[in-house]
């Protein structure tokens, strides 16, 4: 993206921007004067079981061969002596008759077995990270040597990951989400859990105080996290197309951020940062931002674990919604028991029709063999076992959020899930573009919803993007409204009639329940046609801060798109549609499992509606951004006495 | 045959035409591949004429099917518009199916201008813009060379200039 760049410095800063770079480093020398660090590097050493760890994978396949070819030859012996002939020792005897054969063969595991010592330990040595200032590094490869570099104020999250044998052994690893393609990034394995821990603690605050201080650069001109992403989205395309040209809107503003952040830190922000890391003192609360973040920015000025006063905030910020949340310890504010996990999953559509297959084929192949027909029972029997995989593997992904605990921290919500193999992450209730809330068809009964979320992030996997895995209404309503900015209602109607509303199309008895009903824009009756279940249901309504979309007939779901986080909008009309008078508007969210869309309203309202919401969400990012602007020129002063 | 073909998206905006060449450049886009499947089949069936009469069915088909196509491509490069308002840009197309996007400058992520050999040849380039969503498909296509590098950086500066955060 430097090519077309109009000033050299600047290009020079941009190519230096790249969030992740991949490079061949011969020798740590080489790397010291690439990075020009004066001071000298310090490489820590990743936990010395790493590489075997690493290998496990291939060493437990081959004892899986092993065990498979002695579970043949135990299997052959036993149907042997089943049918009365004798075992065949033949090969025994040979082995017998030959004994150095059998010290060749222990020699040679031996053997392998010191040589992957000792490849293990050569890898382990070149293994390691760095941490300084500007960037986390991190390298490692015997043959091929890699080094991988991530700014700080480019992560967007870590997460601590255990998995099943790790954890066995009291180790974790560090993954960290860059800004940038998909591929970008950082798993820092393995580090004792301890360790881990600190360092992600330690990097979060680093992180926070980094960015903090390239968004006072900025000054006001918008988070860090566009540059970011344009920086690194716009690097790959450049080199290939010579066409190709990234404007740099978002570039130059990245590298010039990047360089006032660089000047600044020196001053003031670093004084402030490194006294009360991880708090944003400068930006107070704003109106259009999210709940949860407020009450982030309330948490940093608390006094650690003073949990009464957390709940008060909580609290007091959801007042709209009418909830009582209570706040456990160490922040602990829902905890998802494994029982409901495992309920809930089993009731998920998918999971019922697979065990229905697998029930009606059991019948079948009982009912043929009823009736004599032995030869088709074995194969349908057979026939039915990757079914159950299937079911299987689906149930124990599900299981994974069981122990699904969220806490509040002053970086966003943490939450750690996993039965075998635990995970934690931060969700950055900051970055949340669009929340979701979706209740398949059979958790009506117990009441249940789930919750999941769109975010700013390369890896806007679907599998990771849960807010709450099951929840009873309050529970759905907490993380909701945490997740998003105070709905701004007209007087009369609290937030949480208007998302039960959502929830529950007109079956709520609440006095405000019509109020809030009236909010809702539904589809014209000659859509009909095209949703003959869903059409009665589907809805949009606005509020000053959000839209919120009520969809699906059988599995219900309620989306929310708050105004400051949208992107861009497109109307769409096929022949269908204009000759039913009718059109969508796509709301357009970053990626991640909700595409919000105001589904075939009629023409004119749609017109509308694109029109009115391009303004309408447009003015209020403006808002949104000029009140960090004043609040960030207005805090300054106030700051530098401070440090 | 300069009557209007586009749809109202009912703002009162004065929407701007790509470049009039770029109907040709995508029928000859069509053609390249069309014509010699023509070819293919008209040869096959007057070779194979005796045996298999209705084998003429085939590129009589293709031939209009062609027809169809450069009727509805000519038509369709017609209908595309774009408007630089003062805080968005509006990007109109389709007349079968109707198409509107809106790209508030403060969300533009960077700006790509392609051109291929056919674009070349005429002179053409593509705009597009990209914002953090992936969903955002807003593609202006034929515009005139010196049009899109106008239109490059004059993106580029006003998306600078009204930068939101995410």
């Amino acid at each position: 993206m430097s090519e077309e760049q109009p000033e050299p410095t600047i290009s020079d800063s941009a190519a230096a921007d790249s969030a992740v770079s991949n490079s061949a480093v011969s020798d740590s020398p080489v790397t010291s004067s690439l990075h020009g660090a004066a001071a000298p590097e310090v490489w820590h050493r990743v936990h010395p079981l790493t590489p075997i760890l690493e290998s496990l994978a291939v060493l437990v396949g081959i004892f899986i061969a092993a065990a498979y070819g002695l579970q043949n030859f135990v299997q052959s012996a036993v149907e042997d002596l089943a049918t009365g002939d004798g075992v065949d020792l033949g090969f025994a005897g040979w082995l017998r008759s030959h004994p150095l054969v059998i010290l060749a063969v222990v020699g040679g595991i031996v053997l392998i077995l010191l040589l992957t010592a000792f490849i293990s330990w050569l890898a382990w040595r070149v293994m390691g990270y760095r941490v300084d200032e500007e960037s986390i590094y991190y390298r490692r490869g015997l043959l091929s040597k890699k080094l991988r570099k991530a700014r700080l104020d480019r992560v967007q999250s870590i997460e601590l990951q255990q998995k099943l044998l790790p954890r066995m052994l009291g180790m974790a690893e560090l993954v960290f989400d860059v800004a940038g393609g998909s591929d970008s990034n950082i798993s820092l394995k393995y580090l004792a859990r301890k360790r881990a821990e600190e360092l992600r603690d330690e990097l979060l605050a680093a992180v926070k105080a980094k960015k903090q201080g390239t968004a006072r650069a900025e000054a006001g001109a918008g988070s860090v996290s566009p540059a970011g992403e344009s920086g690194t989205a716009g690097a790959p395309g450049a080199p290939g197309a010579g066409n190709s040209v990234a404007a740099g809107t978002a570039g130059i503003a990245g590298a010039a951020g990047a360089a006032g952040a660089g000047a600044e830190t020196d001053g003031t922000a670093a004084a402030a940062g490194a006294a009360e890391p991880g708090i944003d003192r400068s930006v107070p609360e704003r109106r259009d931002e999210s709940i949860g973040v407020r009450l982030s920015k309330r948490l940093g000025t608390m006094a650690d674990g003073v949990s009464h006063e957390a709940e008060g905030s909580l609290n007091e910020l959801l007042a709209p919604y009418n909830l009582s949340a209570n706040v456990g310890k160490e922040g602990e504010i829902i905890r998802v028991p494994v029982h409901r996990v495992v309920v809930s999953s089993l009731l998920k559509t998918e999971t019922i029709i697979s065990v229905l297959v697998v029930l009606l084929v059991l019948a079948a192949a009982i009912v043929l063999l009823a009736f004599g027909i032995t030869e088709a029972f074995i194969p349908m029997l057979v026939g039915v076992i990757p079914g159950i995989f299937a079911a299987f593997s689906v149930f124990k992904k599900n299981l994974d959020n069981a122990n699904f605990v969220v806490r509040l921290s002053e970086n966003g919500l943490a939450v750690n899930h996993g039965l075998f193999a635990t995970s934690r992450k931060v969700i950055p209730l900051d970055r949340l573009q669009a929340v979701c809330l979706h209740q398949p068809l059979l958790w009506r009964w117990a009441g249940w919803w789930k919750a999941e979320y769109n975010i700013a992030s390369a890896s806007g996997s679907t599998d990771s993007n849960l807010l709450l895995p099951v929840g009873d209404i309050d529970q759905a309503l907490l993380m909701v409204g945490l997740a998003l900015p105070d709905p701004q209602l007209p007087e009369g109607v609290s937030a949480d009639t208007l998302i039960r509303s959502a929830m529950y199309d007109r079956k709520s008895e609440d006095p405000q329940a019509p109020a809030a009903e009236a909010l809702f824009h539904g589809q014209p009756r000659s859509s009909r046609i095209i949703d003959p279940l869903v059409w009665k249901r589907r809805a949009y309504a606005l509020t000053e801060s959000m839209l919120v979309l009520r969809l699906g007939a059988l599995d219900r779901r309620v989306d929310f798109v708050p105004h400051v986080r949208v992107q861009s909008l497109k109307y769409h009309q096929g022949p269908l549609l204009r000759k039913l008078r009718l059109a969508s508007v796509s709301v357009h969210s970053t990626a991640g499992p909700i595409m919000p869309s105001v589904t075939h309203q009629g023409v004119d309202e749609a017109k509308r509606f694109f029109n009115e919401h391009a303004d309408r969400t447009r003015i209020a990012r403006q808002r949104f951004d000029a009140e960090a602007k004043t609040a960030t020129t207005a805090h300054r002063p106030a700051e530098g006495d401070r440090g | 045959m300069s009557r209007d073909l586009s749809f109202s998206i009912g703002a009162d905006v004065n929407f701007n035409r790509v470049s009039p060449k770029y109907g040709l450049k995508e029928v000859i886009g069509s053609l390249i591949i069309l014509v010699p499947m023509i070819i293919v089949a008209l040869v096959f069936a007057i070779i194979f004429t005796a045996e298999v009469p209705w084998l003429h069915a085939i590129w009589a088909v293709l031939v209009a099917f062609t027809v169809f196509i450069v009727i509805i491509t000519l038509r369709q490069a017609r209908a595309i518009g774009y408007a630089e308002r003062e805080d968005d840009l509006l990007i109109r197309r389709g007349i079968m199916f109707h198409r509107a996007t809106v790209v508030p400058y403060g969300r533009l992520q960077f700006v790509d201008v392609d051109s291929g050999p056919i674009d070349r040849m005429f002179g053409m380039a593509t705009v597009k813009l990209h914002t953090a969503s992936a969903a955002t498909d807003a593609t202006i296509p034929g515009l005139p060379r010196a049009e899109a590098d106008r239109l490059r950086d004059s993106l580029a500066g006003l998306g600078q200039v009204n930068l939101a955060g995410l």
